[in-house]
């Protein structure tokens, strides 16, 4: 093994007396932990790296690995530095290192809250001689850092758009508050509620009842649902019942340029763009 | 209890235009996925890209009317372009961009994609970005690009399958690659 590499390690001890081997199962599931803790880092951090084993021991479980930029095949030796730098300081201050953002913090709180019982867990990089234990202060300064940089939870937005549905439950007549519950096809157990301040729309609802509208206004989506759960209706556009124009009817009406099928013709219209 | 949901089969614009522009090799198989739309079986998602290209090219022919009309139909699905579909769509150009993934260019050549068609453009992007926020069980497209990285990535990791409509049922096949050598099948029974 080269030593004038930059490189970041892992290592298992088993502790007690008969010092027996360690694991393997705890030894796979810790050094996962602590590969997804790198890949976080340098994710956060900007640089495409894949990661290349450069040192495995078997007797002491101990794996050391370099990050290598995809672009040049080069050792990104910035990230080695970056990355034990910061844990080195997270473990003194308890405070997150400039260079870890919430999700490599997380990331890293989720390696050091899986080290395996009775066993010693130390990372260090190919030049320092003394590695950093794993230990509950280490846990302890981890979690304090992860607290002072929290992950971001995803909020509510609202964005201008329509939704089609089926106009189900008509909710309150009440003036100053008229509603209705709008099915939607492909999440039909989670109807949007819609309000709407336009008494004119009355008559739309009238017509559509029962069948499908398309309403347009204010949608209000939760984090990570396709759909709306709620909606301020400006318009309420009802759809025809049945069918006037099915696929078969299109057929022929447009004609490409000679020589473009549509394929072509799509493809040069996305190049264009 | 809870109330059952059709599939969503999500169509790229090839498959409109396919059908506007009366193509003989994709008409039988587009066509014949109609029923299950008029059953109620499946919903057919049109992307807002999708809208936008589709009604570009028929805006001031005697197509306008009927496009939008068919645009109206219960069974047609607007998927609208919102903050998630848009997001997604970023990351899906990032990770298939070939400073990303420098050999993908040439494994899509490997696999029969034409040299000059081996980018995920903003429409490509956004469109897969829509199959997957929606979560589709199909995007139908006959755009080699996106069918390869349909089979190489998408399906094994979100299980929505990219490719041409499903006609396997149909009595003739339309013809493929597999069958341009000209040379006469031989039917054994």
């Amino acid at each position: 093994m080269r030593q004038n590499i930059p490189t970041l390690s892992l290592k298992i001890e088993t502790t007690g007396k008969r010092n027996r081997n360690v694991d393997v199962d705890d030894f796979l599931a810790t050094a996962e932990k602590w590969l997804h803790a790198l890949k976080a880092f340098a994710n956060e951090q900007g640089e495409q790296v894949r990661w290349e084993i450069v040192g495995l021991r078997k007797s002491s479980a101990l794996i050391q690995v370099q990050p290598v930029k995809i672009r040049t095949g080069k050792p990104a030796a910035i990230l080695v530095k970056r990355w034990d730098e910061g844990i080195r300081r997270i473990e003194k201050t308890g405070r997150p290192s400039a260079k870890f953002t919430p999700v490599s913090l997380a990331a890293l709180k989720e390696f050091v809250f899986s080290v395996p019982q009775n066993t010693l867990v130390s990372v260090g990089n190919g030049f320092a001689t003394k590695h950093l234990h794993v230990t509950a202060l280490t846990q302890r300064r981890v979690e304090e850092a992860a607290q002072r940089l929290p992950l971001e939870q995803p909020r509510e937005y609202v964005s201008h758009g329509s939704v089609r549905g089926r106009l189900a439950v008509l909710d309150s007549w009440n003036p100053e508050e008229r509603s209705f519950r709008l099915q939607l096809p492909l999440a039909p157990n989670k109807p949007v509620k819609c309000t709407y301040r336009n008494g004119a729309l009355v008559a739309e609802l009238g017509e559509g009842f029962e069948g499908m509208v398309e309403i347009t206004g204010q949608l209000r989506y939760r984090p990570d649902q396709p759909w709306p759960n709620t909606a301020d209706v400006d318009s309420i556009r009802v759809l025809p019942r049945s069918p006037e124009v099915s696929l078969r009817d299109l057929v022929g009406l447009v004609r490409l340029p000679e020589g473009q099928d549509s394929v072509s013709y799509i493809r040069s219209v996305r190049d264009a763009d | 209890m809870p109330i059952s949901k059709p599939a969503l089969d999500v169509w790229d614009s090839c498959c409109l235009i396919g059908i506007l522009n009366e193509e003989k090799d994709k008409l039988p198989a587009l066509l014949s996925q109609t029923q299950k739309f008029e059953d109620g079986g499946a919903l057919l998602g049109i992307p807002s890209v999708v809208v936008s290209e589709v009604v570009t090219l028929s805006d001031g022919t005697s197509a306008e009317e009927k496009v939008n009309k068919f645009l109206d139909n219960h069974y047609v699905e607007l998927l609208q372009a919102t903050r998630e579909v848009a997001t997604l769509s970023s990351r899906m150009q990032f990770r298939f961009d070939s400073k990303q993934m420098p050999n993908l260019k040439e494994r899509a050549i490997a696999a029969g994609v034409p040299k000059t068609n081996c980018k995920l453009t903003r429409a490509d992007s956004d469109i897969l970005a829509s199959a997957l926020v929606y979560r589709a069980s199909r995007l139908t497209t006959y755009d080699p690009f996106l069918r390869f990285i349909g089979r190489e990535y998408i399906t094994k990791e979100a299980g929505v399958v990219i490719d041409i409509p499903d006609s396997s049922w149909l009595p003739f096949p339309p013809p493929n690659k597999e069958n341009t050598s000209g040379r006469k099948l031989k039917v054994v029974i």
